[in-house]
C-alpha cells in the first residue's frame, strides 16, 4: 500500500512539473550547431552538418527525413552512442538542463543514459537481448540506476508492464523475448525506457517495424504516457501520419542539415521548403484520383559527394543560380517558422544579415 | 677411363672411407671391471621401441618380451651365442632319439621358483600343457616346436619327455627363448587367463611391478644361485637391485629421456650414432641379428622376374655399399651378401659370393635373355619396357631400400614402379604376389626359418613372396627341418642357400643391426643369440 | 525441456549403435588380421596349415555378421570380451588407461578455454588495434603448429635443457603440463578466434545497443549481455574440439610418452587386437557422443530459445 503511494507521489510530482512547465519557458534540450561525421575508407561522411533544434519541457518534437538524412545519427549522437571509429561528434553543443552533453565523461554518461535520456529503437524484434527474460531486462534498468532492492525492482517493473498496457504481467514478467510478438516487445522497450522516469525519451522510429493496427496502439501508448508522466518526446520517423498525430513541432532535415523547422500545424498548412511541399504532396490521398503517386525527382545525394550550394538544388524545381554557388542559411521566415532556401531568403533578407 | 669406371672408384673411395670413419665414430665401450671388482647394487631402466601388447609370454610372440623375460624365466637349453653350441639350463643332461620324435631332458635338483614352489618335471608339463593348448592358441607355439607335437611326459620328478609324431630339428635351438622358459606350476594355477601380469618363473630377476603396456619392473631374485647358463661370466645372484623395462615407442622422446638420465640403456636409432660419441657418458654397442639378412625376395611368378636371367640381373645391379652410404637408412649397419648372415651357424660362403655389384654381367644377362636397351636406355623386349614393382611397409628401412634400389636399377636401364601401404596391407599384397620386389627382414636362430620363406606350401598363405616351387629346394627344406644330427643338417643347408642364390630368389642386402646407447655407468651387458640384449651381467660402475 | 533431453538422449544412443557397425565392419575389411600382425612382427616361421588352425582356434572364421552380433550380445551385458594378445579383458585394459586421457583432455580442454577465451576477449575489446592483431597472430601461430612437432619442442626445451619437467612420465601434475600445453594448443587459437568474432558479432547487435542505452558499462556489456550470447557457437565448437583433442591425444601420448587411450588404440589397431580396438574405439565413441549430448543440454541452458525445439 505505502509503495504504490510512493508511485502515485512521483506521477503527481512529474505531473506538477509539466503543469508548470507549460507557463514556463525553458529548453530541456539544446541542440547547437551539431556536427557528426564519419571518417570511412572512401572519405569523410558528414553525416550530421550543422544542426540546431531545441526543445521545451512539456514538447514532443518530431525529426522527420528520409533514409540517410541524419536524424537517427542526430539522436545518437545526443546520447553519445556514436561508434567511435568510425564517427566523431566534431563540434557543437548538446545542452540538457543547461549542461553540455558533449563535455561530459564516460562514467557520467553512463549514469544519464537510462537515466535522464532513454531511447526506444526500430527493431523490437533484435532490440532485446533473447537470452534473458523481458523481466530481467526492465529491472536491469531500474537497478543500474535507482538504489532500489530487487524485490522493489520487481514491483516497479510490472507496474510498468501495466502502465504500457501489456496484459497479465506478473505471468509475462517472466517471458523470454521470442516469445512475444513485435508489438509487445515495442512495449517492453517502452517499458524499458520509461523505468527511471527520464526528463526525455528518443523514439527512433518506433512504429516502423509494426503493422498499422499495432502502430497505432503503440502511438496511443506514448501520448498516454506523455501526459501521465510528463516526459519529453522526441519521435525520429519518416512517416508523417506518425508526426501529424503525436507531435508539437516538427524539424526537417535533409543531406544531414535541418531545412525546415515549425510547428506542427503550421507545416502541414504552410510547408515552405520545396522539400517539405514534396513530402506532403507524396502522401496519397483518399479523396484524390491519381494514376501515379506524385514523388519528388532524383535520389538522396551520396554524402561523399555532395553538390556544391544547396544540398536539395539537383531535385529542387524551384532551383535558382545562386543555389548551385552557395548553401542557403537557416532563417526565420515567420514567427518560429525557420526555413533554410535561397527562395525565402530573398524575401527575408530585409530581416536577416546574410549577404547575398 | 669410362664415366661409369670413374664413378665406380670415387664410390669405392667415399665408401671405404665412410665405412672406416664408421667405425672410428662409434663411441667406445668403456673398460669391464675384473670379475672381483664387480660391486653389487643399482638399478637401470631400458627402453626398447615398441610396446609389447602384453606379457603373456605364451600368446605375445614379441622379441621386446622376450628380452624382459630372459631374466625371469629359465629354459631347459640354450644355443650359446658364439659357439652356438647347445648348453645346460635347467636341463642338465639330454638325449635325442635316432629318430628325431623323444627328447628325453634330465632336469636340476636344487631349484625354486620365484614364488617358493620347488622345480620338477611337474612344472615343464604344465607349462608346455599350456602353452600347447588350443584354448590359448599361441602363433609361438607353433613357430616354435612345430606342428608335429604330441606331448610332454613326466617320467619321474626330475625328468620330462617330450615327444613328436615327427622329427622337428629346430626345436632344440627354439627351447632357448624364453617363450619356452618353465613357469611355476602354481602361478598357472592361480591365474589360468593372465599370467602376463603375474609371471613366477626362476631366473635371476622376479616381477615386481606391472603396469600393462607402460613398464615392467623386475627385481633381484635373491635365491638364484649356480645355474646360470655358459654364455655368462659369473654365477649366483644378479649384480643389479632393479631393471625396468619401460616402452617409450617415439624415438625422440626416447632419446631425450636417455639424456636428461631418465633411461640408462635405450634402441638407438642409427643416425644417432654420432650424436652419442658427442655427448658426454654415453656409448654405442652395434649387435648383427643374425638368421636371414634385410633382404628383397623375388617374385618369381610375375612378369619380368618370372625369367631367371632377369632375377639374376638384379643381383648384379644392386650396389649394398653405395646403399649404406644412403642417410636414414634406418639401422643398416653392414651389408650382407648370402640368404644368411655372416657369422651364422651353418652359413654358406659359396652362395655369398656368387654374386657382386657388376652391371657389365647383369647386361650381359638381360642380351641373353633377348632384352635391348632402347634410346632412352632402358631395356626393351617386345615393345615392352623392363619394368618391375616393388611392394613395401611405408616405413624405413624397408621404404628407403625400396627407393635406393629404384635409383639403383634406373641407373641400370630398369624402371621401378613402389607401392607402398600399411605394414599388414602391404604384406598382403606380396603375398598374392602383386608385385616383383619385396623387401622384408626377419630374425632367426635356425636355418630352418628359410622354410617359411622359401618352402613353395607356403604360397599366397605365409610370408613366401617368391611365389615358385622348385622341388630340390622344398625337399631340402623338409630334410633339414628334420635332420637332427647338426653336422647333416649343416650340410643341408649349404645346399639349400645355393639353390637360393642361383636361382636367384632373393637379394640380400644389409644386416639391420641393433644399436644400443648405454650410460657410461652401465657396464657387463652382453647379448643372447637373438641379438637380445641380457642383464644378468649387468653392473653398475661407480 | 525434459522433452528435449530425452529426445538427444535417444539419439545418442542411436549414434552409438551405428558407430559399433561401422568399426565393426571396418576393423575386419582392414586387410591382415591378428595373426598376420604377430607374425610379420616375429619373423614368420609357420607353415601355411599352422597359420588356418590358430586363426580357426581364435574364431577369426565365422561369417561377420554372427561375429558382430555375438558381440553386441556380451557387450550389452558390459563384456567387452578379451584382448586377444594380452587375454586381459578389454574393459580392463580399458579402465587401466582411461583416467590419464580423460586427465589429459580436461586439462588441455581448460588450458584451450581459458587461453582462447581471454585472448579472444582482450582481441575483441581492442578491435583493430594492437592487442587484437597480437592476439590473432598467436591464434594463428598456434593453429599452424602440428602437435608433435610441438611436443618435441617442448620436450627439447623444457625438459632436456631446462629440467622443468620430468620426462616419460605419467602420474602427477608436473607430467601433465607440456602434453595439455601442446594439445590444447591449438583448441585454444581456435576458440581465440571463435570468440573474438562472435563477440565483435554480438557487440554490433541491436540489443547490444539497447544495452548501452540504458547505462550498462561495458563490463557489464561484455560478461552479461555479449558473452552469454556469443558463447553459444563456442560451446558448440568445444564440443567438437574435445573430439579433436581425444583424437590428438594419440600423437600426445606417443610423444610424451604417456599413459593413456591414444596409444592403445593405435596398437590396438597396428596387431589387429579386434576385440580391444572394438572396444576401444566404442569407449572413445561414446566419450565424444557424451560430451556432445552434455554440450546439448548444456545449451538450453543458456539459450532459452532452444528448450523449445
Amino acid at each position: 500500500m505505502r509503495e504504490e503511494a510512493k508511485v502515485l507521489d512521483l506521477a503527481d510530482q512529474k505531473m506538477s512539473d509539466t503543469e508548470q512547465t507549460k507557463f514556463g519557458d525553458e529548453n530541456l534540450l539544446e541542440v547547437k550547431d551539431l556536427k557528426t561525421y564519419f571518417y570511412t575508407e572512401d572519405g569523410v561522411v558528414p553525416a550530421v552538418d550543422g544542426v540546431s533544434f531545441s526543445i521545451k519541457k512539456g514538447e514532443t518534437l518530431g525529426i522527420v527525413g528520409e533514409s540517410g538524412c541524419g536524424k537517427s545519427v542526430t539522436a545518437l549522437s545526443i546520447m553519445r552512442l556514436i561508434q567511435t571509429p568510425p564517427g566523431k561528434i566534431i563540434s557543437g553543443q548538446i545542452l540538457l538542463n543547461g549542461e553540455d552533453l558533449l563535455k561530459k565523461t564516460e562514467k557520467e554518461m553512463n549514469d544519464i543514459r537510462g537515466n535522464w535520456i532513454s531511447m526506444v529503437f526500430q527493431e523490437p524484434m533484435t532490440s532485446l537481448n533473447p537470452v534473458y527474460t523481458v523481466g530481467d531486462q526492465i529491472m536491469e534498468a531500474i537497478l543500474l540506476h535507482q538504489n532500489v532492492k530487487k524485490i522493489e525492482a520487481r514491483k516497479r517493473t510490472l507496474e510498468m508492464l501495466k502502465m504500457v498496457g501489456i496484459p497479465s504481467p506478473e505471468s509475462r514478467i517472466n517471458d523470454y523475448p521470442h516469445q512475444m510478438s513485435g508489438g509487445m516487445r515495442q512495449r517492453v522497450m517502452i517499458a524499458i525506457g520509461l523505468a527511471c522516469q527520464p526528463k526525455m525519451l528518443i523514439a527512433d522510429e518506433p512504429t516502423t517495424a509494426l503493422d498499422v493496427t499495432i502502430q497505432a496502439q503503440i502511438l496511443d501508448l506514448m501520448k498516454r504516457l506523455k501526459d501521465e508522466l510528463g516526459t519529453v518526446i522526441m519521435v525520429i520517423t519518416h512517416d508523417l501520419g506518425v508526426v501529424a498525430q503525436m507531435v508539437d513541432k516538427v524539424v526537417v532535415m535533409y543531406a544531414g542539415k535541418v531545412v525546415e523547422s515549425t510547428k506542427t500545424a503550421e507545416l502541414f498548412a504552410n510547408p515552405l521548403h520545396p522539400y517539405t511541399v514534396g513530402l506532403l504532396g507524396s502522401i496519397p490521398k483518399v479523396n484524390e484520383d491519381r494514376k501515379r503517386l506524385q514523388t519528388i525527382e532524383g535520389v538522396v545525394p551520396n554524402l561523399l559527394e555532395l553538390p556544391v550550394g544547396c544540398r536539395f538544388r539537383p531535385r529542387c524545381s524551384k532551383k535558382m543560380e545562386i543555389c548551385g554557388q552557395e548553401g542557403p542559411h537557416l532563417v526565420e521566415v515567420k514567427p518560429d517558422h525557420w526555413v533554410r532556401c535561397w527562395c525565402f531568403a530573398e524575401r527575408a533578407r530585409g530581416e536577416t544579415d546574410e549577404g547575398k | 677411363m669410362s664415366r661409369k669406371s670413374s664413378l665406380l672408384i670415387v664410390t669405392l673411395i667415399v665408401c671405404i672411407v665412410l665405412l672406416g670413419s664408421y667405425f672410428a665414430l662409434a663411441a667406445p665401450r668403456p673398460k669391464e671391471l675384473s670379475a672381483n671388482q664387480i660391486p653389487s647394487g643399482g638399478s637401470i631402466t631400458y627402453s626398447d621401441q615398441r610396446t609389447p601388447a602384453g606379457y603373456d609370454v605364451h600368446k605375445i610372440w614379441d622379441s621386446h618380451l622376450d628380452v624382459i623375460m630372459q631374466n625371469v624365466l629359465e629354459c631347459l637349453v640354450y644355443e650359446h651365442p658364439t659357439t652356438h653350441e647347445i648348453v645346460p639350463g635347467l636341463a642338465t643332461e639330454w638325449e635325442i632319439s635316432p629318430d628325431g620324435k623323444v627328447y628325453t631332458f634330465k632336469l636340476r635338483k636344487d631349484v625354486k621358483f620365484h614364488d617358493g614352489t620347488p622345480f620338477d618335471a611337474y612344472a615343464v608339463k604344465k607349462t608346455y600343457d599350456r602353452y600347447s593348448d588350443s584354448r590359448i592358441a599361441s602363433p609361438s607355439f607353433m613357430g616354435l616346436f612345430g606342428s608335429n607335437y604330441l606331448g610332454t611326459e613326466v617320467i619321474d620328478k626330475y625328468t620330462v619327455q617330450i615327444k613328436f609324431s615327427a622329427p622337428f630339428a629346430p626345436f632344440i635351438v627354439n627351447l632357448g627363448e624364453s617363450f619356452c622358459g618353465i613357469i611355476s606350476p602354481a602361478t598357472l594355477d592361480k591365474y589360468p587367463e593372465d599370467i602376463g601380469s603375474h609371471i613366477s618363473g626362476t631366473g635371476p630377476f622376479m616381477v615386481k611391478e606391472v603396469v600393462p603396456k607402460d613398464h615392467i619392473t623386475l627385481v633381484r631374485n635373491e635365491n638364484y644361485h649356480g645355474h646360470a647358463p655358459a654364455f655368462y661370466k659369473h654365477q649366483g645372484k644378479a649384480y643389479l637391485d632393479s631393471v625396468t623395462f619401460k616402452h617409450i615407442t617415439e624415438e625422440s622422446t626416447r632419446v631425450a629421456a636417455l639424456q636428461t638420465g631418465d633411461l640408462d640403456i635405450i634402441r638407438a636409432p642409427w643416425m644417432m650414432v654420432k650424436d652419442y660419441e658427442v655427448a658426454p657418458g654415453v656409448y654405442t654397442v652395434a649387435v648383427g641379428n643374425p638368421g636371414p639378412p634385410g633382404r628383397t625376395d623375388i617374385t618369381c611368378d610375375r612378369w619380368p622376374t618370372d625369367d631367371q636371367k632377369v632375377r639374376q640381373a638384379l643381383l648384379f645391379y644392386v650396389n649394398r655399399d653405395e646403399m649404406l652410404k644412403a642417410p636414414f637408412y634406418g639401422g643398416a649397419i653392414w651389408a650382407e651378401d648370402g640368404p644368411l648372415t655372416k657369422g651364422f651357424w651353418t652359413r654358406s660362403e659359396k652362395a655369398a659370393a656368387m654374386y657382386s655389384y657388376n652391371l657389365a654381367k647383369g647386361d650381359t644377362l638381360l642380351i641373353e635373355a633377348g632384352w635391348k636397351k632402347n634410346k632412352a636406355g632402358i631395356w626393351e623386349k617386345n615393345g615392352k619396357q623392363l619394368e618391375i614393382v616393388i611392394i613395401t611397409e611405408a616405413t624405413p628401412p624397408f621404404l628407403t631400400a625400396s627407393e635406393i634400389l629404384t635409383g639403383q636399377f634406373k641407373r641400370a636401364g630398369i624402371v621401378t614402379k613402389i607401392r607402398s601401404a600399411d605394414t599388414q596391407a602391404a604384406w598382403a599384397m606380396a603375398r598374392n604376389g602383386e608385385g616383383n620386389l619385396v623387401p622384408y627382414a626377419d630374425t632367426a636362430t635356425d636355418p630352418d626359418s628359410l622354410f617359411a620363406a622359401y618352402h613353395s606350401s607356403g604360397i599366397g598363405i605365409s610370408d613366401m613372396f617368391t611365389r615358385i616351387t622348385i622341388p630340390e629346394l622344398d625337399s631340402l627344406l623338409e630334410k633339414g627341418r628334420m635332420t637332427t644330427d647338426r653336422s647333416e643338417r649343416e650340410k643341408i643347408y649349404q645346399r639349400i642357400q645355393e639353390i637360393i642364390m642361383e636361382q636367384a630368389l632373393t637379394i640380400p642386402l644389409y644386416n639391420s643391426a641393433r644399436i644400443y646407447a648405454v650410460k657410461d655407468r652401465v657396464r657387463g651387458i652382453n647379448f643372447n643369440n637373438r641379438a637380445g640384449m641380457l642383464m644378468y651381467d649387468a653392473y653398475i660402475s661407480k | 525441456m525434459l522433452v528435449y533431453i530425452i529426445k538427444r538422449f535417444l539419439a545418442a544412443i542411436l549414434t552409438v549403435f551405428v558407430v559399433s557397425i561401422v568399426v565393426f565392419t571396418m576393423l575386419h575389411l582392414l586387410p591382415g588380421d591378428p595373426i598376420d600382425a604377430i607374425i610379420s612382427q616375429s619373423g614368420a616361421q609357420l607353415t601355411a596349415a599352422q597359420i588356418q588352425e590358430i586363426r580357426s582356434n581364435m574364431g577369426l572364421d565365422k561369417p561377420l555378421p554372427i561375429q558382430y552380433i555375438n558381440y553386441i550380445k556380451k557387450a550389452l551385458h558390459g563384456d567387452l570380451g578379451r584382448s586377444f594378445w594380452s587375454n586381459r579383458p578389454v574393459f580392463q585394459e580399458i579402465i587401466d588407461q582411461i583416467p590419464f586421457t580423460l586427465e589429459l583432455a580436461v586439462a588441455s580442454l581448460l588450458i584451450a578455454t581459458v587461453c582462447g577465451l581471454t585472448t579472444g576477449i582482450i582481441a575483441a575489446l581492442n578491435h583493430n588495434r594492437f592487442l587484437d592483431n597480437a592476439a590473432m597472430f598467436l591464434a594463428i601461430m598456434g593453429v599452424s603448429m602440428p602437435n608433435f612437432w610441438l611436443g618435441l619442442i617442448l620436450i627439447l626445451v623444457f625438459c632436456l635443457n631446462l629440467g622443468w619437467f620430468p620426462i616419460a612420465q605419467s602420474v602427477g601434475l608436473p607430467a601433465l603440463v607440456l602434453p595439455a600445453f601442446s594439445l590444447g594448443i591449438r583448441t585454444a587459437s581456435i576458440i581465440s578466434r571463435m570468440t573474438r568474432s562472435g563477440l565483435l558479432e554480438v557487440f554490433g547487435a541491436d540489443y547490444i545497443r539497447t544495452a548501452r542505452a540504458k547505462g550498462v558499462r561495458t563490463f557489464g556489456l561484455v560478461v552479461k549481455h555479449a558473452l552469454r550470447n556469443a558463447f553459444i557457437p563456442i560451446i558448440t565448437m568445444l564440443g567438437l574440439q574435445f573430439g579433436e583433442l581425444l583424437a590428438g591425444s594419440v600423437v600426445t601420448e606417443t610423444v610424451f610418452a604417456r599413459r593413456g587411450m591414444g596409444q592403445l588404440v593405435v596398437s590396438s589397431i597396428k596387431d589387429r587386437d579386434f576385440p580391444l580396438a572394438q572396444g576401444v574405439i566404442l569407449v572413445v565413441a561414446i566419450m565424444y557422443i557424451g560430451v556432445n549430448l552434455i554440450v546439448d543440454i548444456f545449451y538450453s541452458c543458456i539459450d532459452p530459445r532452444i528448450r523449445y525445439d
